[in-house]
């Protein structure tokens, strides 16, 4: 089950440019934007590219984006959610 | 009355190596820009995560004004009385390239954010602006060559007008893996006696 948990972490890391991190710094429950990563508005947009690209998955309401990257484990839930 | 201006520091980034103030600071033996800057980053220990996400235009600028502003002292100048004026030939050719190449399958349609946001040439005046919180005049000329006599002239005037009382200034250009990085502090007061003018900006750009 953790195994999308992991490939997501890779995932960000690679598409954001987290040169500094590796998938063990990446906390499953963290938050992915102010205290966690310290992502910003760019990396909300490139997440959604992301979540298109590598999964297939279009977000069609953007309000539904703070809920779905609030982390990895929301992320992970929404995926298997929309592929169940 | 005119301002007496004087170069107070300067760097010049090309050919994997990078000096200050004319003397060899850094060299590398990687060819390579992307892997060059990245050893420079880490020498420099700059610590500064956001250099990552930077296109190589705007890592080369911020390197480049890195070194010249850490020699500079800035510290009596107010943030928004230090301008910025850049000058490139290539403006943001290399990343609009990138961008081309994501958006020209349709069936394969994914546009990087990250990436267009540095499809402009100034991105790489306000990625410095943001480093270093300066707030004044900021400008970025594309043109076919470095052109020291407009520079000289634009930043005097910026000068003579009262706008501001340090101006980082200078070439910045990436093409192709080519790359060339020249800039300088212009300013009132240094221990430097080295004048502001075409001449001496020529000489600066010259060095090999």
């Amino acid at each position: 089950m953790a195994e999308l948990e992991e490939e997501l972490k890779s995932q960000i890391i690679e598409s954001l440019n987290l040169e500094d991190i590796e998938i063990g710094d990446i906390e499953t429950d963290a938050p992915l934007f102010g205290a966690g990563l310290g992502l910003d508005s760019i990396d909300a947009l490139e997440l959604i590219v992301m979540l298109e690209k590598f999964h297939g998955i279009k977000i069609d309401d953007p309000s539904q984006g703070k809920d779905i990257f609030e982390s990895i484990k929301t992320m992970a839930e929404f995926i298997r959610a929309q592929k169940a | 009355m005119s301002k007496d201006l004087l170069i107070i520091a300067h760097s010049v980034v090309r050919s994997s190596s990078i000096l200050v103030n004319g003397e060899k600071d850094f060299t590398s033996s990687e060819q390579d820009f992307k892997t060059f800057i990245k050893e420079a980053y880490r020498n420099y220990d700059l610590k500064y995560p956001k250099f990552f996400k930077m296109d190589s235009l705007c890592k080369l600028a911020v390197i480049g004004a890195e070194i010249v502003i850490e020699n500079s002292d800035l510290a009596e100048i107010s943030n928004d009385r230090i301008g910025i004026v850049l000058m490139n030939r290539a403006s943001s050719l290399e990343t609009d390239r990138e961008h081309q190449h994501t958006i020209d399958d349709r069936e394969n349609y994914f546009p990087s954010p990250a990436t267009f946001v540095y499809t402009l040439a100034n991105i790489m005046a306000g990625e410095i602006a943001i480093r270093h919180e300066f707030q004044g005049e900021n400008m970025c000329f594309v043109l076919s060559e470095f052109d020291v006599d407009l520079m000289h002239q634009y930043v005097s005037n910026l000068f003579e007008s009262g706008k501001i009382d340090a101006c980082l200034c200078g070439w910045v250009d990436f093409d192709d893996s080519n790359y060339e990085s020249v800039q300088y502090i212009v300013g009132e007061n240094s221990s430097k006696n080295i004048t502001f003018d075409v001449c001496t900006t020529k000489e600066i750009y010259n060095v090999k």
